[in-house]
């Protein structure tokens, strides 16, 4: 018996047979064929009562067409009902384990965008460096000659031993609200390891230890509390003090001097590591200021700064940062030359990663079942990986039909499981009951469509 | 279905969507004997399944 909603989607479809001038025939050999010959052919209006009829009574001696599409009924579903269960409890666990271990993989090998062409770190000019009050305690000391630093570090060390954080934090305090406030902030922004005094790879101090070490050192000198007398009053001390003190004061100076110098000619990159925080080789220090005004009124770009970090690294040179600020599309065209290299690399990383995995998941699944012939699935194995084309965004197609190709006898597990991936990826809102239910619905229709022979027709009106 | 369509109706098109209806029909009972044995139907699909079935055969066919 057909369904009267059949008869008016069959109506539907027809419509849009006779738009195109086409006709639709069945293959004899075809499941199908005995289940429509089993209805009488309808009158020449082919009016759907008519049909309806005509599928309930008997037209033929095999029976009625329910009892013949009863039985192809239960024989496809059987079928399809054996294939979803393998694709459910077989394939679908093995396939999702893989994808899973790709993914890990991916993350520990794979570089993010980012990690590949490198960071900007945009510095800004701590307030302190231009308070008048600050200023005017090192000013003094601006002609002073620059010391060898490697000299002091008992001193430092003494320092560091004598202070906890907290009695550095309160040492520094010079009772101008203002100056404290700005030197806190100075502090709080750039320093994480408050009560340790450090010189860096080149012998040299970082701004925020600069500034820290005038500071304490001032509070030596002026014997501000025991212990700072303590230290004040071992011999030798003393003079280390005062003379590491107007050393630093001198060197902190210098350096504010020529940072104004470098802003005012416009320069990006940072010099030296007074101002840098971050060292790392992949991270390009650049002047706040300046930086903000080549990307507005210069054509600068941050792609174009990290193009020049690719090309250059991170230490500054003169004549390239100048070219840099002057030639920005040049960096711009580095950038994309080194993004497509990278993503290159990527692919290929990935390609290899994804195969490898796949099959050392697989070589050691296969070795674990019993009754198998274990050469001939490994040989398989080893066909299918060859096989297989994988490429970018195919990492689920890959795997599933390598995964079916090597372990299932047949197309239709595979097919079933990309159909489900393919409508999860049309869905807005995945939803894998929904795409389970359309795949059966697409898969069936295949099935269905492969007994047809779609041809041009003859137009006959009938008056 | 418009006057003029009702004209051009010849006996090649009646077979046509007998043909169709036929296979809609199985196409519907198929995937409804499945419905609760190895797939389950998602709550919130309002269509219905000839619906479904006809639209997903129409995709297939090459006409």
């Amino acid at each position: 018996m057909l369904y009267k909603q059949s008869i008016n989607q069959a109506n539907s479809l027809l419509t849009e047979f006779q738009l195109a001038n086409k006709k639709i025939t069945i293959l004899p050999q075809s499941p199908i064929y005995p289940i429509v010959q089993a209805i009488t052919t309808v009158n020449e209006t082919g009016n759907d009562e008519q049909l309806y009829q005509n599928s309930i009574s008997a037209n033929i001696a095999d029976g009625t067409h329910s009892e013949i599409e009863e039985q192809y009924k239960v024989k496809l579903a059987k079928i399809l009902s054996n294939i979803v269960v393998t694709a459910k409890n077989v394939v679908n666990p093995l396939v999702r384990d893989i994808l899973t271990k790709i993914e890990e993989s991916r993350k520990l090998k794979l570089l993010s965008i980012a990690n590949l062409l490198g960071n900007i770190n945009i510095v800004e000019i701590p307030k302190l460096l231009s308070d008048d009050m600050f200023l005017q305690l090192i000013s003094p000391y601006k002609n002073t000659p620059p010391v060898e630093l490697s000299k002091y570090v008992n001193l430092f060390d003494l320092i560091n031993d004598t202070f906890n954080q907290n009695e550095i934090e309160q040492l520094i305090r010079t009772n101008n609200v203002t100056l404290d406030n700005k030197l806190l902030e100075l502090l709080n922004n750039n320093f994480s390891n408050l009560n340790f005094i450090s010189l860096n790879t080149s012998n040299q101090l970082s701004l925020n230890d600069s500034v820290l070490l005038f500071f304490v050192l001032q509070a030596i000198d002026n014997q501000t509390n025991d212990k700072a007398t303590s230290i004040n009053n071992v011999d030798d001390n003393y003079n280390k003090v005062i003379e590491l003190k107007i050393a630093i004061a001198g060197y902190i100076y210098r350096e504010i001097t020529a940072i104004e110098e470098y802003i005012k000619d416009g320069e990006i990159t940072v010099r030296g590591s007074f101002l840098i925080t971050n060292n790392n080789s992949s991270v390009l220090n650049v002047y706040g200021a300046t930086y903000r005004n080549w990307l507005q009124t210069k054509g600068g770009s941050p792609e174009a700064a990290l193009g020049y970090l690719a090309k250059n690294g991170n230490i500054f040179n003169y004549a390239k940062d100048l070219d840099l600020r002057t030639n920005p599309h040049k960096y711009l065209e580095e950038y994309e030359r080194r993004l497509n290299q990278a993503k290159t690399l990527n692919t290929l990383e990935d390609v290899k990663l994804t195969r490898t995995i796949t099959r050392d998941y697989l070589a050691t699944y296969i070795s674990q079942l019993e009754d198998v012939d274990h050469i001939t699935l490994q040989n398989k194995l080893s066909e299918n990986l060859q096989r297989e084309y994988y490429g970018a965004n195919q990492t689920t197609m890959f795997v599933t039909k390598v995964v079916c190709r090597t372990l299932i006898i047949g197309d239709e597990v595979k097919n079933l499981l990309l159909e489900i991936d393919n409508v999860l990826e049309s869905m807005e809102n995945p939803d894998m009951d929904k795409a389970v239910y359309l795949a059966i619905i697409r898969l069936t229709a295949r099935w269905l469509a492969s007994n047809f022979k779609i041809v041009p027709k003859v137009i006959t009106i009938i008056n | 279905m418009n006057d003029n369509l009702q004209k051009t109706v010849t006996t090649e098109d009646i077979d046509s969507k007998k043909i169709l209806a036929c296979t809609i029909n199985l196409g519907t009972r198929i995937v409804d004997e499945l419905i609760g044995v190895s797939i389950s139907k998602p709550q919130d699909m309002v269509e219905e399944l000839p619906e479904l079935v006809a639209a997903a055969l129409l995709s297939e066919l090459s006409i």
